[in-house]
């Protein structure tokens, strides 16, 4: 029995109908439409993680379009088109958004298959990238604290030397009227 | 223009519905693809798809699916659609079993005599 969503067009339903049965006669087809129901979440995936990098920019679909040089409903429809989405859509609207894809294959188990000397080291690029990120990001801070630091302490030696200042100024007035008198 | 709201024919019912459960049991892998092609044709709609035959003015067209400029790449399965307008049917007419890379353009002209077969 086909399953049928209600808010589905009537041909999208149609085609949903004819997919379950070719499933059931075709008995040979039953995996690789598993496949295809794969692909098609893989790309469900890719589209919903370009959207919410967008949204973590606080970009909105307008301003990323301008960036692309294309429309907002263009935008939108590479968030939420359904089926294939070129590598070179990706790569686009990452650009644009001042990233970059970083694609690897994984087993099923998360192991890296393939180039994994090449994965290797593109992750390692990529902690080398972080760490000197955060190397930058901590000096400007430990700059700024230090420069605060030695704000505070010469403020403090400022407000120490004052008394002494005053005392040694007293002294020599002291001195001063002393010798002033030992004259007269 | 879309084509959502048009009654899809089950092949399988149709007068190749036999040759179709064969050869999607001989390639399972290319008939699923060549499924999900239909989706994609239906997501697309008419006007941003490829014709294979001009109208005929009973409002009959045929299409090619995936699109020409993808299988041009690409060589894959690919359907022939006859969408009837005035019924607001759509139907699998045909499977072309390998279509597209080196000498697409000759396949081109074989595949638009076919098409106005099915008109």
């Amino acid at each position: 029995m086909a399953v049928v969503k209600s808010e589905d067009a009537t041909a999208i339903q149609g085609i949903r109908a004819f997919r379950e049965r070719a499933g059931r006669e075709v008995p040979e087809l039953r995996d690789a439409l598993a496949g295809e129901a794969d692909a098609q979440e893989f790309c469900r995936a890719v589209r919903d993680e370009l959207r919410t990098h967008r949204k973590a920019s606080g970009i909105d679909q307008a301003t990323l379009a301008s960036a692309m040089d294309l429309t907002q409903p263009a935008v939108s429809r590479i968030e939420r088109g359904s089926g294939d989405m070129g590598l070179m859509t990706l790569f686009r609207y990452a650009r644009a958004l001042g990233l970059k894809p970083f694609l690897t294959l994984t087993q099923p188990s998360g192991a890296v298959i393939g180039d994994e000397e090449g994965a290797a080291a593109r992750f390692d690029h990529e902690q080398d990238r972080l760490l000197q990120l955060l190397t930058r990001v901590t000096s400007s801070h430990m700059a700024k604290m230090a420069e605060t630091f030695v704000e505070h302490r010469e403020a403090q030696a400022g407000a120490e030397e004052a008394p002494a200042e005053a005392e040694e100024a007293l002294a020599e007035a002291e001195f001063q009227e002393a010798e002033d008198s030992s004259v007269e | 223009m879309s084509v959502k709201e048009y009654e899809f024919i089950d092949p399988f019912d149709g007068p190749f519905g036999k040759v179709l459960r064969r050869w999607f049991r001989l390639h399972p892998i290319g008939a699923a693809r060549l499924i999900s092609a239909l989706d994609d044709f239906v997501e697309r709609g008419c006007s941003l798809s490829c014709i294979a035959t001009a109208k005929n003015g009973e409002g009959r067209e045929i299409y090619l699916e995936p699109p020409r400029y993808v299988l041009a790449s690409l060589p894959d399965a690919a359907w022939l659609i006859r969408v009837n307008h005035a019924k607001r049917t759509i139907e699998v007419v045909h499977l072309l079993e390998l279509y597209g890379g080196v000498g697409e353009a000759q396949q081109w002209d074989q595949v638009v005599i076919t098409a106005a077969g099915f008109l």
